[in-house]
């Protein structure tokens, strides 16, 4: 019988994932005797009765790198650490099913399992390594987040799609002479937000590592307006950036919705009109970098299962792929560095913070 | 009276230049006693009688750094140290302005030169620098064959261009059964040819760095063809060569450009592969400059607009004679020496070349 890597992908989805399927595959398929199974749904294929798992051959992968999304479907509520079972009485109860995860991946003859997630994927990652799965992890993350790989695939992309739209939304707000205001993804790190806001030429960019003072983004509005008042204004806002009203409450969630109504309260009499870009920002075709990056990880990760090196992950780092051992992954959240050059750069073409 | 930095951009037109262009201006519109000019079509606006120089203020740059090419014009010929000049004969002769070009400079009370450029370009540099002349570089090629920064702005759009022609070129293969050549840009490097196989999928990348056998290449083809189904991609790049073999070149009949015209190997790929007895429908497309054109990505205007502002902040701290590039995750400055002494061609054991390798790619060399 041919040796088995099983992959299993994690957390929300993100452009690229199909592309590390896809090298996952082809890259074993080198190998006279190995073969590769996708989990379907996260954990489910590998847990439910019957199982969901589809062998991942040639025919099955070609060309899935230009597709978005990922054709073994994802989840985010299936930690096999709490795993949601449904009982006789049709309650759901969660329950540890490590030890079947680990008995059914003997049974079916399963060498390898590689691990395609974020950050709260790969604590799950390391928790089944220590209970003696062979497991090898691949970072994912539209948002950037992770701090101990220079890249991960899906980013680029997001920043790309970011970008388009303050590219149409700056046409519509200087024909309006209006305020346009942009929600990007990111969760509690600026990235994608200072990515688009500079590519794009926005003129605020709002992110949660710099608490910002609605006064301050008021004054730089009112400087991009004639006293007739024409002009237009651009803001780009992470979903995490936060401010504090007047009474001291910090404003967090729905933060372009606030933004608005606090400027509309505070009298600001340009248009405003806000956009959330929401999930457009993980469908779609990756773009070539992020396609590159996740067929380097693909490809890295075979090797390491190939070469034994249980407990890692496959980083970029340093212009090269790389691994790292998952303990040293964990909780290493990447946020946007106060002296990083973007905000240095931003800053210089005078793009305001709200600071 | 305010200092002035003037601005220009040489060589090759790239997706980005405009955006550099924006962050120059803008953060020197962030000074009290700065102004930017910027010089048309490189040099040539200072050496012409009359002179073109224009001014560059924040409304002339609004909005550009999401158009391609350069507001301000460039030519791959001439420049100060090889200005061409027609004899009576009709003979063409090249003399060097450089002295006079400094001279005229500094009488327009220009304080620094921002030189947008290849490599080319650079060397034009380190000798005007020599020369006295208060100059900055930034680096500019869609080929990335820059050593000193880990990539150059213009070269991310161009790969995307070449994925999304990788991407067409797969389903109208594969609705015909045929094999398709994609020529593309680099000149002596691979890069854009190997990153745009790896992400469009094509099944074969022939690099200079590796030359290629066309009896590999023909193998691979007989592999992926059964009873006359299959089809292949085959990304080149205009620099390959066949091992024995040389580039395919021309002499470049324009006036003052020393630089060789690459190009043709796609269709010298398809003939050869005929020649060795490939019975398989083949098709060729040449990408040209279509990978100079358009909108650049999110990723060449960040790069573009983090080289503007650093490269005013160099003439703010009267730091010359260096270039700007970036080494993840910072953008630092190098010396011209240093930064032109080294080519960055593809290495036949990087992660890349591995990577092709590892999805199974063949680079036709065995």
């Amino acid at each position: 019988m041919k040796q088995r890597i099983l992959i299993v992908n994690s957390g929300g989805d993100c452009p690229g994932m199909n592309a590390v399927i896809r090298a996952i595959a082809k890259r074993t398929h080198l190998e006279s005797n190995w073969e590769v199974i996708g989990s379907i749904n996260g954990f489910d294929g590998i847990l439910s009765e019957p199982l969901e798992l589809m062998p991942l051959t040639q025919e099955k992968v070609e060309d899935i790198q230009t597709l978005g999304g990922t054709i073994l479907t994802t989840n985010n509520k299936r930690n096999p650490f709490n795993y949601p079972v449904l009982q006789e009485d049709g309650t759901i109860k969660k329950i540890d099913y490590t030890d079947k995860l680990i008995y059914n991946l003997k049974v079916l003859g399963f060498d390898a399992l590689i691990h395609i997630g974020g950050n709260e994927s790969h604590k799950i990652s390391l928790k089944l390594y220590e209970k003696g799965v062979n497991i090898i992890g691949i970072p994912k993350t539209i948002n950037n987040d992770l701090a101990i790989t220079d890249y991960s695939f899906g980013f680029q992309t997001a920043a790309q799609v970011a970008t388009e739209a303050i590219d149409k939304l700056v046409t519509t707000a200087s024909s309006h002479n209006r305020v346009l205001i942009l929600e990007v993804m990111g969760r509690d790190a600026g990235w994608i937000a200072l990515s688009a806001a500079i590519a794009g030429g926005a003129d605020v960019c709002l992110i949660p590592e710099i608490q910002f003072n609605i006064d301050k983004v008021v004054e730089k509005l009112k400087s991009r307006y004639t006293t007739e008042g024409r002009g237009f204004a651009n803001i780009v806002v992470a979903e995490g950036a936060y401010f504090k009203n007047e009474n001291g409450e910090i404003i967090k969630g729905n933060i372009a919705r606030e933004i608005a109504s606090k400027l509309r309260n505070l009298n600001f009499e340009a248009d405003i009109r806000e956009t959330i870009l929401g999930h457009l920002q993980r469908g779609g075709t990756p773009i070539a970098f992020d396609r590159i990056l996740a067929t380097e990880l693909g490809v890295k990760s075979v090797e390491l299962a190939l070469d034994k090196k249980f407990g890692t992950m496959a980083i970029h780092k340093n212009s090269g792929v790389s691994h790292i051992n998952l303990e040293k992954v964990i909780n290493k959240y990447n946020k946007v560095d106060l002296s990083h050059n973007l905000i240095h750069t931003a800053k210089g073409i005078g793009i305001s913070f709200g600071d | 009276m305010k200092k002035k930095v003037l601005v220009l951009t040489g060589g090759g037109d790239c997706p980005g230049l405009n955006a550099v262009i924006r962050g120059i201006v803008k953060r020197a519109a962030q000074t009290e006693d700065w102004e930017v000019v910027g010089s048309i079509q490189s040099f040539d606006g200072v050496l012409r009688e009359p002179t073109e120089i224009i001014e560059l203020s924040e409304d002339t740059v609004s909005g550009i750094h999401y158009q391609g090419g350069t507001i301000l014009g460039t030519t791959t010929k001439g420049g100060p140290l090889a200005w061409p000049v027609k004899e009576n004969d009709g003979t063409w002769s090249f003399i060097d302005r450089s002295d006079e070009m400094i001279r005229k400079l500094k009488h327009m009370g220009v304080e620094a030169v921002i030189s947008i450029g290849g490599d080319g370009s650079q060397r034009i540099s380190q000798v005007l620098f020599e020369k006295g002349l208060n100059i900055i570089g930034v680096p500019k090629t869609i080929d990335n064959d820059l050593s000193a920064t880990d990539y150059t702005f213009g070269y991310q759009t161009a790969v995307q261009i070449a994925t999304e022609a990788v991407d067409r070129l797969v389903t109208t293969a594969a609705s015909h059964n045929r094999v398709i050549i994609l020529e593309v840009m680099g000149r002596d490097a691979g890069w854009i040819a190997l990153s745009s196989a790896i992400a469009g999928g094509a099944e074969i990348c022939l690099i200079p760095e590796i030359p290629y056998d066309i009896n590999n290449v023909l193998k691979v083809i007989n592999k992926r063809f059964k009873n006359g189904k299959g089809h292949v991609i085959i990304v080149v790049a205009e620099g390959a060569k066949p091992m024995n073999g040389d580039v395919l070149s021309q002499k470049n009949e324009e006036i003052g450009n020393a630089n060789l015209k690459l190009g043709g190997i796609a269709n010298k790929i398809l003939k050869d592969l005929k020649t060795a007895g490939c019975d398989a429908d083949m098709r060729e497309t040449v990408l040209g400059h279509l990978q100079r054109g358009g909108v650049p990505i999110a990723f060449d205007r960040i790069l573009a607009t983090q080289f503007g502002v650093k490269a005013m902040e160099l003439a703010l701290e009267s730091n010359f004679g260096k270039m700007v590039a970036y080494q993840h995750p910072s953008i630092v400055a190098v010396p011209f020496l240093e930064a032109i002494s080294k080519y960055n061609v593809v290495k036949p054991d990087s992660s890349l070349v591995k990577t092709a390798r590892g999805i199974g790619m063949s680079f036709g060399d065995n």
